[in-house]
């Protein structure tokens, strides 16, 4: 559970993500999904529940340790240091390794996955697009080499073109065995590369299921904008996490 | 033409003082969000152990000042601003007050409410001839050492990993910790680098002053809060730009002022200071934006 003063953001949460999966965690405005995703971070504290990793317990542990655990976030709106350079965001990307010759290695990856880097790898980054700024975020937090990437609404605010190229390469670090939680409102897009989904609403999970089952069954779409609580509808493969 | 350049040389030597104490408060409000009104402290307690230590050696006395400012701030770190790091800053601004309202009163029962003098070396109010002009030696060694000082930090914070994660953190602490940047060994170095600039000043200033009391730092404390103002809170170019302005608009006024009228410089400094706040009020190279500082 997590709580704003009086206000429950989160309540009765359980989902999982196995290594080499990519989950996608749908829903409106306001429902808890970033917050789930800083609760994660460690950044927003939990009332109580335990979140963990390969059976390890990350609760009440600072931010810094979580992400030297092996999780590593992509935030909603980059949150990129717009007055540090682009090589100077990555190397911060890299802050809990001690390789430096791993590191150096690492990025230049990154520069191969996101070639749009390279040119500008010495300007200030709150001079970049915000596709670039995107694609910057995402090589930042892989520099840390996490097992377990939380990527929040990548789509937000991008060209379709940009968000195709952001969308491929989550899918290569899935097949890489990297293991994804991609927050997402466009359902269609989340349901397209999703292995497994979860529909949040208002803090609760209320649906959860196959990516596959979902596409055929729902129309998701409506189901989360349009959806009112306690209306039946056809869940397909879906499971409800309230019943 | 040579008194102009008189006032240029004091100018300088003011404004390389005033720039040092605005960057310790605005390396602590880059980090931390809060103004240490406790910075002043430092220089006094620094002030003091050079008091002490009076006739010892002179690289053993500055040593043990830059050191006992150093360790003082590491201890206002640890004692009384970690605990409460997080909470608001209208909490972390008064117990800034509170730690410097203790140390005062600490060194007031110490050492006495009365301010000491210092014996300072001769050659500390010597001066040489440069061209027609007489420069004080002080005044020399105030504008390389406020250069050098800032120089060094510069290099710091654009060329090494703690540097580059300080300046992360100033920008977003949040995300910076999600990152992976130790917030503790951040904060603590900022502090332990505004206690490097407050011992520093505090040998400068009481080598010009050859005195020290419990107050000080007052002064010394409302002069960086208004340079880190004028430049830009938050920002430490706009820091020590500021403590520049600032210390260039204070000698030269006091130069360009008739002998009679002279008595009312700091009002005439002040009125623009807030003549520059009316047309910038964010400051010099300051923003709305918190993400925009540094």
């Amino acid at each position: 559970m997590v709580r704003y003063g009086a206000v429950t953001a989160l309540h009765g949460i359980s989902l999982h993500v196995n290594a080499g999966e990519l989950v996608s965690v749908v829903g409106p405005n306001g429902a808890g999904k970033s917050t789930m995703l800083w609760a994660v971070m460690g950044t927003v504290p939990l009332k109580n529940g335990v979140i963990s990793l390969a059976g390890r317990s990350l609760a009440g542990m600072p931010p810094e340790n979580i992400v030297r655990s092996g999780i590593a976030l992509v935030p909603e709106r980059r949150h990129i240091f717009t007055q540090l350079s682009v090589l100077e965001n990555l190397l911060l990307g890299a802050t809990p390794r001690k390789d430096r010759a791993g590191v150096k290695a690492d990025i230049v990856r990154m520069l191969d996955l996101f070639p749009v880097l390279e040119t500008c790898l010495h300007t200030s980054a709150g001079k970049l697009s915000g596709g670039q700024q995107q694609q910057l975020a995402i090589a930042r937090a892989l520099l840390s080499r996490p097992r377990l990437l939380l990527v929040d609404e990548p789509s937000l605010g991008l060209a379709p073109i940009v968000t195709d190229k952001v969308y491929e390469v989550l899918q290569e670090l899935v097949r890489a065995g990297i293991a994804i939680l991609l927050i997402e409102q466009s359902s269609v897009r989340a349901l397209n590369i999703a292995d497994r989904v979860y529909l949040l609403r208002s803090g609760q999970i209320e649906r959860s299921g196959n990516a596959g089952d979902l596409r055929e069954a729902v129309d998701l779409e409506d189901s989360y904008f349009g959806f009112e609580s306690g209306v039946d509808r056809p869940s397909g493969g879906w499971h409800s996490e309230r019943s | 033409m040579n008194l102009f350049l008189q006032s240029l040389i004091d100018a300088l030597s003011f404004a390389g003082v005033y720039a040092l104490i605005a960057l310790g408060i605005a390396l602590i409000f880059g980090v931390m969000n809060l103004v240490n009104f406790a910075h002043g402290e430092l220089v006094m307690v620094a002030g003091y152990v050079f008091f002490l230590l009076q006739g010892a050696p002179w690289p053993l006395v500055i040593v043990a000042t830059v050191c006992a400012a150093v360790i003082t701030a590491l201890l206002m770190e640890r004692v009384a601003f970690r605990p409460v790091r997080s909470a608001d800053p209208t909490t972390l601004l008064v117990t800034s007050f509170a730690v410097s309202f203790l140390l005062q009163s600490i060194a007031m029962l110490t050492m006495g409410a009365r301010p000491k003098s210092i014996e300072v070396p001769a050659f500390v109010g010597e001066s040489i001839a440069i061209g027609g002009l007489r420069v004080p030696k002080l005044e020399l060694v105030t504008i390389a050492l406020a250069f050098v000082l800032l120089m060094a930090l510069n290099v710091f914070l654009r060329r090494t990993a703690l540097g580059r994660q300080m300046r992360a953190a100033a920008e977003d602490f949040q995300m910076a910790r999600v990152l992976g940047v130790r917030a503790d060994t951040i904060v603590a170095m900022a502090f332990a680098l505004s206690g490097i600039l407050a011992g520093c000043l505090a040998v400068i200033y009481v080598a010009q002053t050859a005195s020290v009391s419990p107050v000080i730092g007052l002064q010394l404390v409302l002069i960086g809060f208004v340079s880190t103002v004028i430049g830009g809170l938050g920002s430490l170019e706009g820091a020590a730009i500021g403590g520049f302005v600032l210390g260039f608009l204070t000698v030269m006024i006091q130069t360009i002022l008739p002998p009679e009228l002279r008595g009312y410089r700091d009002a005439v400094v002040f009125a623009i200071v807030i003549t520059i706040l009316l047309i910038r009020p964010h400051g010099l190279l300051g923003s709305l934006r918190r993400s925009d500082y540094l």
